[in-house]
């Protein structure tokens, strides 16, 4: 299991797992990208943006790196998949992404929250988080 | 989940978890509910969230949650707080991401009778001139110059710009206009999030009703207000779209910063929050204020192009007004009495209306079922730091709803009860089924016989049209 979507009254909670920390990220916004559920446009050609994060810690590293692809998303209307860390540490990373352009997102998502964002190693040895975002 | 034996009944319809619950709490929670509330309301985070807000440093009174609490992340959704501004914190997550959610309620000179052929053609022709749906932008473009003017004038802007009267400020909270609020403080990411939704209803919860005055519960009240049975209406629900998201998304990581700094223990990352009278508290004010002033403006953008639409379909003068406008997720500064004395403190009201006495409260309910215009009581002033709930209250996550309501009986229960409904997508419709909120009435009578907030109309709704 990569990410799994769990259920909250009124919001949208994702547990996504990685074997480190990068993996986990991409995870997790595996999962964001399908709660945005986007309408690729086909037939253009794909885009290409950077993030530079500095957070207070690791926990707040998922959540603030989820914030600013989504910032992108809403903004540049694409879903960004192909994500390379050019520098990734415990409070910080740079990283390149390539996407694609949506038509429209068939959801919508107002921020990614702090709440119970803990990153853990789970049974398997893997780093596990669960982000709720709010819809 | 919470124990139920841990809460405490101290008056009809108030519950309350004491401070000795637990050690870091510096005042009691409590919770507007009926019995039977109590037990759904115990099932999810709602009251722990509440626990976690009775440790913020500088509350006075109590935590408080509405009779339409359900759990959100670091506050409940319903809850009220309220932080003395001398040494209390201002806490971005205790407003939420949509800054300035709120209702309008409109007004028209027209009953039931006088428009029911005319309402199928006036749902499209409302549906076609408010953009609506997820990342919708609008007509109304917004420069940088004019986003800064927007977010610092709010309302009395869109007056100078001929989409707003005089007329219409006198009946918004606070004139449409925070005058705290500073352009400056508000992020570029933010003000381009924003630069194409003033004017847009977005997706969710949002959306516009019209509804006809179905059931007068106090007739001078109504009419003081000009609302006769069977009249026609509007209710407008929106926010500061993702503009007010963006500032949020940027403030609660400041905030994250700034706590640690101030030595503020958090018990959720969600509370995160600086002393008000901080920079950082301070900054976020500035900007809270500029997103509440964006959602003000808003839904006088969207007041346009209703009344452009009404006039088309129906002809004759503009006969659309104002009853009030009131946000539901907002932060004010306000002079409560507090143990018997007058004291400045910053209310938080997350999830909550503001309900001043003979103020006019507009509480929405589900699209099936229906609305409220209620008068904020002398109550709401001693017990609740002037609030009071803001609508049904959700019961049912949206997947649950996807999975378990049925769609076509949904339309048929909908057509049956006589409402037309203009929805972006049958996702949308189906999350926001009325099963999936609690029973509004049930919400509305409970702040009714606690003294907060009289009910004066009960409004059915006849066109709903959604994101």
């Amino acid at each position: 299991m990569t990410f799994e979507i769990l259920k909250h009254t009124a919001d949208v909670r994702v547990k996504a797992t990685g074997k480190d920390l990068g993996d986990l990220l991409v995870n997790a916004l595996e999962g964001m990208n399908e709660i945005l559920d986007p309408k690729i446009r086909t037939g253009v050609i794909g885009k290409k943006s950077k993030v530079e994060i500095e957070s207070v810690d690791r926990d707040a590293l998922v959540v603030d790196f989820l914030s600013e692809i989504l910032l992108l998303s809403q903004t540049d209307k694409v879903v960004w998949t192909d994500v390379v860390f050019k520098e990734i540490e415990e409070k910080n990373l740079v990283a390149e992404m390539a996407g694609s352009e949506v038509k429209e997102f068939g959801d919508d998502i107002k921020a990614v929250t702090y709440h119970g964002a803990k990153i853990a190693t789970n049974e398997e040895g893997r780093l596990e988080v669960t982000i709720l975002f709010d819809i | 989940m919470f124990e139920k034996s841990c809460l405490e009944k101290i008056e009809d319809y108030l519950w309350e978890i004491p401070k000795s619950y637990r050690k870091a709490m510096k005042v009691p929670a409590r919770v507007y509910a009926t019995e039977g509330m109590i037990d759904d309301i115990v099932g999810d985070e709602s009251l722990n969230q509440l626990v976690n807000v009775a440790q913020l440093p500088g509350i006075v009174g109590s935590a408080l949650a509405m009779p339409d609490v359900h759990e959100g992340y670091g506050f409940p959704v319903g809850g009220v707080a309220a932080f003395d501004v001398n040494g209390g914190i201002i806490s971005p997550g205790g407003i939420g991401y949509d800054i300035n959610c709120g209702v309008r309620l409109l007004k028209s000179n027209l009953f039931f009778d006088d428009i029911k052929e005319k309402l199928k053609d006036l749902a499209n022709q409302i549906a076609r001139d408010v953009p609506s749906g997820v990342g919708r932008g609008g007509r109304f473009v917004l420069d940088p110059g004019e986003m800064d003017k927007v977010l610092e004038w709010g309302v009395e802007r869109l007056v100078e710009l001929g989409y707003a009267s005089q007329n219409d400020l006198d009946h918004i909270e606070s004139g449409g206009r925070l005058d705290s609020a500073s352009a400056g403080k508000v992020s570029d990411h933010a003000k381009k999030r924003g630069r194409d939704q003033c004017g847009t209803l977005g997706a969710g919860n949002h959306f516009i009703e019209v509804g006809r005055a179905d059931e007068i519960f106090e007739k001078d009240e109504a009419s003081k207000l000009g609302i006769y049975k069977d009249q026609i209406c509007v209710f407008i629900h929106t926010g500061s779209r993702g503009l007010g998201h963006q500032i949020a998304t940027d403030y609660i990581k400041k905030m994250l910063k700034a706590a640690d700094k101030y030595g503020i223990k958090l018990p959720d990352r969600e509370l995160a929050c600086a002393p008000y009278f901080s920079r950082e508290g301070q900054d976020y004010w500035a900007a809270m204020c500029a997103g509440a002033n964006f959602a003000w403006s808003n839904r006088q953008m969207i007041t346009y192009y209703i009344r452009e639409a009404w006039q088309r379909i129906l002809g004759g003068e503009n006969d659309l007004s104002i009853v009030y406008d009131v946000a539901h997720n907002i932060a004010k500064v306000e002079e409560h009495n507090v143990n018997g004395k007058k004291k400045k403190v910053v209310v938080h009201r997350k999830g909550a209306t503001r309900a001043f006495e003979n103020q006019p409260v507009i509480i929405p309910g589900t699209m099936g079922t229906s609305s409220f215009l209620l008068v904020g009581q002398k109550g709401s002033m001693d017990k609740t730091f002037g609030s009071s709930c803001h609508g049904a209250g959700r019961t049912m996550s949206r997947t649950r709803a996807k999975k378990t309501i049925d769609y076509n009986q949904l339309r048929k229960m909908l057509d049956e009860r006589g409402i037309i409904i203009k929805a972006g997508s049958k996702k949308g419709l189906l999350e926001e089924a009325p099963a999936a909120y609690k029973d509004v009435d049930d919400v509305v009578n409970v702040v009714h016989q606690a003294g907060i907030a009289k009910k004066v109309v009960r409004f059915r709704p006849v066109v709903v049209v959604k994101g």
